[in-house]
């Protein structure tokens, strides 16, 4: 009796084991897991920061320049938002763009032959812009604290 | 039932059995220290939940509260910046959005109004929380009502 009880007791003991081992494992990948996504978020907001951090001095710097003005300008907010802007247009100079934002900052936005224009489900020229249109522009920041404008939605007046 | 409640009604048992040992025991008092004993430890129970369903519906109001607060803030917080503006333009122009995602990406991740975006999701997963545990509890309170209006105690 005893010797047929002794292998039981030994895979129930084997069992556990395994069991906790499993528990353990799973943890340690679960807490591997959340490191990553932990990890993958802290860089990707790193990123957002430094682009816009990038932009702003870049947007700073580049004011006289841009607006036509001999001082250096703060913008109302922090941090500009580098890769996209929604707002009303200022000013229309050829391919050049002057976009007051949400947060009352001039953005200026710069045209390019691959720029697309949309209207509902029309394409537009950029001589077909014109002042106070509501626009989302959505481009890449360059050194001249410019947005390079990809896409050019224009939005039907309210 | 726990241990020393089975050991109780043993003992209790075996007192009353020893009393009546020249009497035959009638067959309904077979029982009744059991039966007791069950109600008087449903009767605690039932009065635990009952304390507990109390904190467990202030707790559903605070969080309900603050779910609506969270959700009138985020809403105040979304309209003022331009992410819902940039996320439209994935129904309206998708190509554009698909062949520029990184620059799109960016652009909405700018936007987004994150600390009012925290509060949101920690109060919603609250809620669950609370929801949750009210509904296990609620379980366990129906299950004992149930029990005590079929007699089982």
């Amino acid at each position: 009796m005893e010797n047929s009880n002794r292998p039981e007791k030994n895979i129930d003991t084997s069992e556990s084991l395994n069991q906790a081992h499993s528990k353990t494992f799973k943890w340690i990948v679960f807490g591997l897991a959340q490191f990553i996504i932990l990890i993958a978020v802290f860089s990707l907001g790193a990123k957002v920061g430094f682009h816009q951090a990038h932009f702003t001095e870049s947007w700073e710097r580049g004011y006289p320049a841009n607006f036509g003005l001999p001082v250096r300008h703060s913008p109302q907010s922090p941090f500009l938002n580098a890769h996209g802007v929604f707002g009303s247009i200022l000013n229309v100079n050829g391919n050049n763009l002057t976009i007051k934002d949400s947060d009352n900052n001039e953005k200026p936005v710069v045209i390019d032959a691959g720029t697309s224009i949309r209207k509902n489900f029309t394409d537009l020229k950029p001589a077909d812009l014109k002042v106070n249109d509501s626009i989302i522009v959505i481009g890449e920041p360059n050194e001249q604290g410019q947005i390079l404008a990809k896409f050019i939605r224009v939005l039907n007046a309210q | 039932m726990n241990d020393s409640l089975i050991q109780q009604e043993k003992m209790l048992e075996m007192a009353v059995n020893k009393s009546l040992s020249r009497q035959p025991v009638p067959l309904s008092l077979e029982n009744l220290f059991h039966k007791i004993l069950s109600r008087i430890a449903a009767e605690a129970e039932l009065k635990k939940l009952k304390a507990k369903l109390w904190v467990i519906s202030a707790a559903l109001a605070v969080t309900l509260g603050v779910l609506v607060l969270a959700l009138a803030a985020s809403f105040a917080a979304f309209s003022k910046t331009p992410s819902f503006q940039f996320l439209r333009l994935i129904f309206t122009d998708f190509k554009v959005v698909a062949d520029n995602w990184q620059d799109y990406g960016f652009s909405i991740l700018e936007t987004l109004p994150l600390g009012v975006l925290a509060f949101l999701l920690s109060s919603i997963l609250a809620s669950f929380i609370v929801f949750d545990f009210a509904a296990r509890q609620l379980g366990n309170f129906r299950k004992l009502l149930n029990a005590q209006h079929h007699g089982k105690f």
